[in-house]
């Protein structure tokens, strides 16, 4: 009798010390983010997905940029908007962990390297770049996961 | 529920049991409060040659992959989707719009060549 009082109370106990860990654990949900939430049409994704400390940055394709045919030009655009996105989360280009690099033609890999080396001086993200068919003719897309 | 000091391991899930392919990859591999799921490709789709049909059929797959790995396509945060071609952009945006609930999670689509001749495929990040 007495040791099964026992062992219900260290249940009791038990759950009770775990409890906080259980309600934060619930409580954790993402948020979804823009720094332009007035862009039309609305896509069908979130610009940004907060989540916990990490923050999930959908694509920056190059279509908009000032001479969509320019790599150079394209690449600092979709670093410029990576930017923008990243502060809007409370985060920044020196917290991004992983980045993964789109390139239309793989041949304009070392001139994409140049404006991305410029832009992560220091301790650069891991990386992964492939060449790929991107919207709207884009000669790159870049997306990031960071920390906040 | 798990003690703060206790260091994390990766969990394995599979909507299948057993997993197959299993040797090669698994379906969703869990750490902490995240999950990554392997990608989903549409040969297996209805109508395989139909992008609609192959983003339902996809989207369906890993849906039944977040439940059985404790989680729901609203706790999807990052998606990539890879197209056979770019021109079905729009077709695959139809068939995928709100499948993932009120808040969209944040995705990438490039078109790319897929394996098994597939029209789409997609892989996510999410949480549980």
């Amino acid at each position: 009798m007495t040791r099964r009082m026992l062992a219900s109370s260290a249940v009791v106990i038990g759950a009770a010390a775990l409890a906080p860990f259980a309600r934060a654990a619930e409580k954790m949900r993402k948020k979804v983010l823009a720094y332009n939430p007035n862009a039309t049409p609305k896509p069908p994704y979130s610009p940004a997905v907060a989540y916990g400390s990490l923050v999930f940055v959908s694509g920056k394709a190059s279509y908009a940029a000032s001479d969509p045919k320019d790599i150079r030009v394209c690449t600092k655009y979709a670093l410029d908007e990576l930017a923008k996105e990243l502060k809007n989360a409370g985060s920044s280009m020196d917290n991004v962990l992983k980045v993964q690099v789109f390139l239309r033609n793989i041949d304009d890999y070392a001139a994409m390297n140049e404006i991305f080396s410029a832009t992560f001086v220091k301790e650069p993200p891991t990386r992964t770049t492939v060449a790929a068919i991107i919207p709207r003719d884009s000669l790159v897309e870049i997306d990031a996961i960071a920390f906040i | 529920m798990s003690n703060e000091s206790t260091p994390l391991t990766r969990e394995f899930f599979s909507a299948a049991q057993p997993s197959p392919n299993a040797h090669i990859y698994t379906p969703v591999v869990g750490f902490g409060q995240l999950l990554f799921l392997a990608g989903k490709t549409s040969a297996k789709a209805p109508d395989p040659a139909d992008v609609r049909s192959c983003t339902t059929y996809v989207l369906d797959e890993i849906e039944k992959e977040l439940i059985a790995a404790g989680s729901s396509m609203q706790q999807v945060v990052k998606v990539t989707v890879y197209l056979r071609h770019i021109e079905e952009w729009a077709a695959m945006n139809e068939a995928y719009v709100g499948r993932f609930g009120a808040n969209p999670p944040a995705r990438t689509t490039i078109a790319a060549i897929l394996p098994h001749e597939s029209r789409v495929e997609i892989e996510v990040i999410a949480h549980r």
